[in-house]
């Protein structure tokens, strides 16, 4: 019964922190020679600190597969379990 | 389920119970309660560093005392923020975008909901499908092209977008707008039918049915939408750190950051103050809308 809102509270964190923009910024703004980048702090240092807007762009673009393929994976089975949540 | 009540034949007796509870619930509420203290102490002691570190000047802070006590109180942060004008702009900028985005995003999103919730048209379905998957894109996935679109529209129309604090209008609500109708289509669909039939059946207009049914109804459900979008854009750091830039644009959390950290400078007697400011706000708000969501939860809709 709990399982389709435990699978959307999942994906959301997932979500969120996967694509984590605030707490790395303020922490270590990408860091001691870029060691701590993650992928949004990385394409806004590109393209807008950076100004090299399309290469920001492809950066932040590679979030979608990745977070395309788990929200896939866990909206089916969610999908496939009815439609309670 | 483990119970302690045994009943022998003859007449029924108890076995020693403590007040009302059988013995592993009253276990479970200790152990539920030791780690919500736990949580608590978790999440409370930050912000009451936060209130420690406020307090003190800056030559207490870089002092190598206790840094959990303050020696020497002083309001000294507290005024030198509160009597700047820039941050006061700050603060103004911040609760000007956050009251009208929150309207915008209610005006959107209530009739959205209802519309999505109730009124069985082609596609319905799939359209609140797919406003719950628009919150599923994050916004730092959306910055970039965000920035240059608004860059292009600036060199095809002459409007210039970027580094104006109301741009923020425009851009806020694609992250309140999907999520608070998300929400409310899921309290209008909980509504009960008869409710809405009950209304058409005196002659109702969907409008009325909306304003004087659901609405009320609705209204912890609304007010929940409300806190969450108020907190999403009061909070917003990314979007006003990219699109914001002159001093007199930008919004509280960028400017705490931006005017109080000068290159390796940290002014944390002032930082920890304008943060504990800017957490003022969404907590005031909440504690006064608190008693009417509980109000609205206890209501009952179709009692009698």
């Amino acid at each position: 019964m709990m399982r389709n809102i435990i699978a959307i509270t999942t994906l959301f964190s997932l979500i969120v922190t996967f694509a984590n923009f605030d707490i790395v910024r303020i922490l270590t703004s990408g860091g001691p020679l870029d060691h701590t980048h993650i992928f949004a702090t990385w394409a806004f240092r590109i393209g807008i600190e950076g100004s090299d807007i399309p290469l920001g762009a492809s950066v932040s673009l590679f979030m979608v597969p990745i977070l395309a393929i788990a929200a896939i994976f866990i909206l089916r089975d969610v999908n496939k379990r009815g439609n309670e949540a | 389920m483990a119970s302690t009540v045994v009943i022998s034949k003859g007449a029924p007796t108890r076995t020693v119970k403590y007040g009302s509870m059988s013995r592993d619930r009253i276990w479970a509420l200790r152990w539920s309660y030791f780690f919500l203290a736990l949580f608590a102490i978790f999440s409370l002691v930050p912000p009451l560093y936060m209130l420690i570190t406020s307090l003190k000047s800056s030559a207490e802070i870089s002092a190598a005392t206790n840094p959990w006590w303050v020696f020497h109180p002083t309001l000294e942060n507290y005024i030198s923020l509160l009597t700047s004008n820039q941050f006061l702009r700050f603060f103004w900028n911040s609760a000007w975008v956050s009251i009208v985005v929150v309207t915008i995003t209610m005006l959107i999103s209530v009739p959205a909901a209802f519309a999505l919730a109730r009124m069985r048209f082609w596609g319905s379905a799939t359209l609140a499908t797919g406003v719950f998957l628009t919150y599923l894109i994050p916004d730092s996935l959306l910055f970039i092209p965000l920035f240059k679109m608004f860059a292009v529209v600036g060199d095809w129309t002459g409007i210039q977008l970027i580094n104006r604090w109301y741009v923020l209008l425009l851009i806020y609500p694609t992250l309140t707008v999907p999520f608070c109708t998300w929400i409310m289509i899921g309290y209008f669909a909980s509504i009960p039918k008869e409710l809405d039939e009950a209304a058409i059946i005196d002659g109702a207009s969907w409008f009325q049915t909306l304003t004087r049914i659901f609405i009320p109804v609705a209204l912890p459900g609304l007010i929940a939408a409300t806190i969450f979008a108020f907190t999403v854009s009061w909070a917003q750091f990314l979007y006003p750190l990219v699109f914001t830039t002159s001093t007199d644009q930008l919004v509280l959390p960028v400017g705490i950051i931006t005017s109080l950290i000068k290159g390796d400078v940290f002014n944390w007697g002032q930082i920890m103050t304008g943060a504990l400011l800017g957490a003022a706000p969404p907590l005031i708000i909440y504690a006064f809308l608190m008693d009417y969501y509980i109000a609205g939860l206890t209501a009952g809709a179709t009692k009698g």
